[in-house]
């Protein structure tokens, strides 16, 4: 905690703590575990330099996730998935166990909506299947959508593909409009078994 | 009031648009800001936005206002800092006064403002942006995310709810619509400035009392705060839970978290136990001899097993450390002198047999006393009166250190006798009680306490001394009772068996909270199973932190949502009667197999028992006198708990090759119904033990003098043999859990690590959660049923539970593999707490029927003197009049618990209804959200044609009213008719 306690005082970490869900234990050791994941950078630019996704990414929390980048582009104001100590916080506290399930599936939504315009369509919802199956076929999970290369391993095809994305808007659609709004998922997603539990990541 | 706002107001509300009205004395103000927090605001902490609101705080201080500004994300910053700025008149909603008042939560608070006002904002807000998109569809999520500057310098948890906000704030809105959602940076700034406000409205507005309350309170919620954050940093295992989901996914972690659960239970017990019955067990023993020279004869037939100096320190076997060790595995020999089991403790009143009901002398009536009468001292010739040194030494047991002097001096005059009691240890003795008593010869009475005081040394009570006594022989006398206050000695059978229940009731209490709570979090998520949005939504688990696990869960997912597609084909698929009736019959043959299966289980236990039985009755004396470790009694003493403890790793994978054989059309249908085989298993296994364990000491038969009375136990201590029993199951169970971790998952892993084809056939084990979670749930049903025989059992579970969570932690990260499919994951811990409250009630009814109708032996134990070991329960609500009154008189405690057991059950039935009625609420709900959607299309459709010129408008309008009229109709009476009344006390 050595490392930790230099870097901000408790003024700073009261702020921290009314500012997200962490305590201010939990921020200093996000903070050192941001620090591991670059320490030139941290020395040159002090507490709060900013990572770029690949920096980022080396956080094993993350890596093994499929929709990792998703959750960075999301997260990143600029949207590209760069982000500082403070934004990155940010991100940890909502990704949190603390972290309240309307939040959680605000955040679920954002992922899942990959053209951002606020419903998640069919092809929205191909591409999170893919996303879902690709550590399996490739073994390691890719970062962009390669579809083809999924398809070719014949463990799944196109038409199943298609007809899950189906059967999940026929299982969420409530006002059958033929693609998952956010009020659909939202109602979906508050009862869904186990996503408030599955849906965090603990430093 | 107003008139003085006037002024301040009109320069500061002609920049602002939307001021309606300010008629009365009590003022809401409702400021509208945008882009309030841009960064030349936030420089200097002075924005044009707060500095309005407190200059109208201070004309208006004392008044009830209440400013609430509502700050849109920054990441529009605006030019014009606040648009919009309108008085309401709070009276209108009385709501608003008192919830100024008494400001918490701002979550509670604020949907009933913005429903107020929210229809004036939107104008005042249009005004301004016409173009600006209104907030996202959610009204509800809407009114949460709106941060209210200003209010929190008035509230008492300003701090809290500050926090709260701005907590909410970090989310992650989906349209980012003004005030919706804050950067971090936007939040620091927003903190900042109203941290400074509050410094601002602690320093000017309050009187210094109301200061000094709120500072102080602000203290005391801040260190309270402090305090649960600190506990929740503690919590035991987080770390290793943690490593596992990472791991394996959260469904593996859910088993490490029952155990965890599973500690805090047994720490609970443990607690109790230790407290209520070792520590005071102990003070008994160590301060008081006569409890430890009880002679028992124990755990033999009263012919040929006589071990006189059974509970005599210095044994024999204590030479050997080889029967040192096995004593300690079976819980035999020396541990029975231990207090491991009922057997060794004591309860001190019952000690001496002997204790009269005060005859005469104390005039106490109350039954909380009880007298020991003692002699009457003579003295003889009236006229002498010189009594030096008339010790009363015969207090009988109870009272045995209890002597007093009598001295009656030789002058007659006074009439007096000085009497002096002392209390007496082995060496000697100190004077408790000095005292002078007067008499008259005319024969009346001088009474006194020669010992009164109940220091916390003395719980010996105190001598009534009663005298002079003239008989008919003209003789003086003196007569004394020492009487004993038994409410100050601890009752310690009583504790015992209220422990004894504590155990089941605390262990339920804690299940059902824990329930409730899961209850609370997904009354409606019983409703309607959507399995593939579950997988594709809820599959993938986050906790992921490891790449082969996330292979693996990837497969798993792609496997379930395979499955899933070609359960839906068959689904469809006709299933030909000739089928059914195969299928019928084979699950018949397979469900006559398993209780086939479970019954000869049953007759091996009986079998081995009876063999046990018959083999050796003394065993004890044959083994001290060859002082050797006998193997054939090892297998003998172990053998029915082995068979149990073996019965219960083979049966479930027994039920599961069952299982994979019944042909079932789900994977799900199939686990469940494994599990629900292994848990009938289980609870069967457990009964049966306890039953053949009654069936061994029962021997009624033998008691010929009275046939009807239910005395004559086979064991002289039979508690000792139940508890001793339990806890070489508890031991065995634990070694055959050892063992199967170390071959199935150990030598699995080697194997798998060594032999290639080993490895490509059978890969290593996969974690069975459902398995897993069963097994601690047996394991805890024995440590349930064995700790009213043997207190220290709270302790062994403790320590096997930390076991058996690092051996397992352990083991889970290098030998095992996550499942495939998750039946049992956290959220689904309602059917683990269902399944523990079984299993607790079901343990509790053999236990219950011994606690309230057998007799305790009468040769060890606390229970020695009663009759039942309810009886001192009972004793006591009988003596209490009060409860008389209340409780009818044949009312006793086993209606008693009955009737908390019924409660219970309808509790649980009146919730499970309730979450029935719920999902019928939302099943019409949803139907009237499709026909209101279909409204809409309608509607829609209806506006084309109105655009479209070839069709006529007079048509249109004719038609549009009678359908909507038709689905109006039609959604009332779908939920107006039976819905409505569950709606109105739900919504």
């Amino acid at each position: 905690m050595g490392q930790g306690t230099s870097a901000y005082d408790q003024s700073e970490l009261a702020e921290f703590q009314d500012l997200t869900y962490f305590t201010k234990r939990e921020v200093l050791h996000v903070h050192k575990r941001f620090a591991e994941l670059a320490p030139e950078k941290v020395k040159q630019h002090g507490r709060n330099p900013t990572l770029t996704k690949e920096e980022i990414l080396l956080l094993p929390e993350l890596a093994a996730n499929p929709f990792k980048e998703r959750i960075l582009e999301v997260f990143s104001d600029a949207g590209d998935g760069n982000m500082n100590f403070e934004q990155f916080l940010d991100m940890m506290s909502q990704l949190s166990s603390k972290a309240p399930l309307e939040t959680k599936i605000d955040f679920a939504f954002k992922i899942y909506d990959f053209n951002e315009d606020g419903q998640i369509c069919e092809n929205d919802l191909q591409k999170v299947i893919l996303f879902l199956v690709q550590p399996a076929v490739t073994g390691a999970t890719l970062t962009s959508d390669e579809r083809n290369q999924v398809i070719k391993n014949s463990l799944i095809t196109d038409d199943q593909i298609k007809k899950l994305a189906q059967k999940v808007i026929n299982e969420m659609d409530m006002d059958d409009d033929g693609s998952i709004s956010y009020l659909d998922f939202k109602h979906g997603m508050s009862k869904l078994n186990g996503f408030e539990e599955s849906f965090k990541v603990t430093l | 009031m107003a008139d003085k706002n006037d002024g301040e107001d009109k320069d500061t509300a002609s920049e602002k648009k939307g001021v309606h009205d300010e008629e009365e004395e009590n003022i809401t103000v409702q400021v509208v800001a945008s882009g309030a927090l841009s960064e030349s605001d936030s420089d200097d902490g002075e924005s044009p936005t707060h500095a309005v609101i407190r200059s109208q705080e201070r004309t208006v201080s004392g008044g009830d206002i209440r400013l609430s500004s509502i700050s849109p994300g920054a990441a529009t910053p605006s030019d014009i800092p606040i648009q919009g700025v309108h008085f309401e008149d709070p009276e209108r909603d009385p709501r608003i006064l008192t919830e100024e008042d008494e400001i918490g939560d701002p979550a509670t608070l604020l949907p009933s403002r913005t429903r107020h006002s929210s229809r004036r904002r939107r104008e005042t807000r249009q005004e301004v942006r016409d173009t600006e998109e209104q907030p996202g569809p959610s009204q509800e999520g809407d009114v949460e995310m709106r941060p209210i500057t200003g209010t929190f310098s008035r509230s008492r948890s300003s701090r809290r709810s500050l926090r709260d906000t701005l907590r909410a704030h970090s989310r992650r809105s989906v349209k980012r619509g003004p005030g919706e959602s804050l950067n971090i940076m936007e939040r620091r700034t927003l903190r900042r400035e109203e941290l400074n406000q509050m410094e601002q409205f602690e320093i000017k507005s309050l009187p210094f009392c109301t200061w000094l309350g709120y500072k102080i309170s602000l203290s005391v919620s801040r260190s309270w705060q402090k305090f649960t954050e600190s506990l929740k940093d503690f919590r035991i295992w987080g770390g290793h839970i943690r490593e596992v989901e990472g791991n394996l996914g959260s469904g593996v972690s859910t088993y490490f978290r029952v155990l965890r659960w599973l500690l805090m239970i047994n720490t609970l017990n443990l607690i109790v136990a230790l407290s209520f019955i070792t520590a005071p067990g102990l003070v008994i023993y160590y301060n008081h001899p006569e409890a430890q020279t009880v002679n028992v004869e124990y755990n033999a037939d009263d012919k040929n097993c006589t071990n006189p100096d059974f509970f005599n320190e210095t044994d024999t076997d204590y030479a050997e450390y080889g029967n040192i060790l096995f004593q300690f595995l079976t819980g035999t020999g020396w541990m029975e002198k231990r207090p491991l089991y009922i057997g060794w403790y004591r309860s001190l009143n019952i000690t001496s047999n002997n204790i009269k009901y005060r005859d005469s002398g104390c005039n106490i009536t109350d039954d909380t006393y009880r007298c020991d009468t003692f002699k009457n001292a003579l003295i003889e010739n009236s006229d002498e009166r010189e009594y030096d040194d008339k010790r009363f030494t015969n207090f009988e047991q109870l009272l045995n250190n209890f002597e007093c002097d009598i001295q009656c001096p030789s002058t007659t005059q006074e009439r007096s006798c000085n009497i002096t009691c002392y209390k007496c240890g082995n060496y000697d003795c100190s004077e408790v009680n000095r005292n002078t008593a007067y008499y008259n010869l005319s024969g009346d009475a001088g009474m006194f306490d020669c010992y009164s005081p109940l220091g916390s040394e003395d719980t010996w009570g105190f001598a009534d001394c009663q005298f002079p006594l003239i008989n008919e022989t003209n003789e003086l006398g003196l007569k004394c009772s020492g009487c004993k206050r038994e409410g100050v000695i601890y009752n310690f059978a009583l504790a015992y068996v209220l422990v004894g229940l504590s155990y089941f009731v605390l262990s339920l209490l804690f299940i059902i909270k824990n329930m409730m709570k899961l209850f609370k979090k997904s009354a409606a998520e019983i409703v309607g199973y959507n399995p593939y949005s579950e997988l594709v939504f809820g599959g993938w688990d986050y906790n992921i932190a490891n790449k082969e696990s996330a292979i693996l869960k990837s497969k798993s997912i792609l496997k379930s949502l395979k499955e899933e597609l070609t359960c839906d084909d068959q689904k469809e698929k006709f299933v030909s009667t000739k089928e059914k009736v195969l299928l019928f019959l084979l699950r018949v043959f397979t469900n006559v197999l398993c209780i086939g299966a479970m019954g000869g289980v049953f007759y091996l236990y009986y079998e081995v028992y009876e063999k046990k039985e018959d083999s050796n009755p003394c065993s004890k004396e044959e083994e001290s006198a060859l002082t050797k470790l006998n193997y054939n009694e090892i297998i003998q003493s172990y053998g029915p708990a082995l068979i149990v403890s073996a019965s219960n790793v083979i049966f479930p994978i027994f039920f599961e090759v069952v299982g994979n054989v019944e042909m079932y059309q789900f994977q799900s249908t199939r686990i469940n119904v494994t599990m629900a085989r292994s848990f009938l298993m289980k609870l069967f296994s457990v009964v049966a033990y306890l039953y053949i364990l009654y069936d061994t000491i029962n021997s009624t038969q033998n008691d010929e003098d009275d046939p009807g009375k239910k005395v004559g136990w086979k064991y002289n201590c039979w508690e000792n043999f139940i508890g001793s029993e339990l806890y070489r199951l508890i031991i065995i169970d634990f070694a055959v859990f050892v063992v199967a971790l170390l071959t199935t998952e150990w030598l699995r892993r080697l194997m798998v690590d060594h032999n290639r084809f080993i490895r490509e056939k059978m890969g290593i084990t996969e974690f069975n959660i459902t398995k897993e979670v069963l097994d601690i749930c047996y394991k805890q049903m024995i440590f349930w049923a064995a700790l009213f025989f043997s207190p220290l059992v709270s302790v062994v579970a403790f320590i096997e539970i930390i076991l058996m969570f690092y051996f397992k932690k352990i083991s889970a990260l290098r030998n095992v593999r996550p499942p495939e499919k998750v039946i049992l994951n956290s959220s689904s811990s309602t059917i683990i707490n269902i399944v523990f409250i079984i299993s607790l009630l079901v343990v509790f009814v053999p236990i219950g029927f011994i606690i309230f109708t057998f007799k305790p032996s009468d040769k060890c134990g606390p229970f020695q003197n009663y009759d039942s070991f309810i009886e001192p329960v009972n004793a006591i609500i009988d003596k209490s009049g009060a409860f008389k009154d209340i409780i009818l008189d044949n009312l006793k405690m086993t209606s008693v618990v009955v009737v908390i057991v019924v409660v219970t059950i309808i509790i649980i039935y009146f919730f499970y209804s309730l979450s029935s009625a719920r999902q019928l609420t939302i099943q019409l709900l949803r139907e009237q959200i499709k026909s209101e959607n279909a409204d809409k299309k309608f509607l829609i459709e209806q506006m084309k044609n109105v655009r479209n010129p070839n069709s006529s408008s007079s048509v249109i309008e004719d038609k549009i009213p009678d359908k909507r009229k038709e689905k109006k109709k039609k959604t009332s009476s779908n939920v107006g008719s039976y819905a409505n009344p569950n709606l109105k006390n739900k919504i």
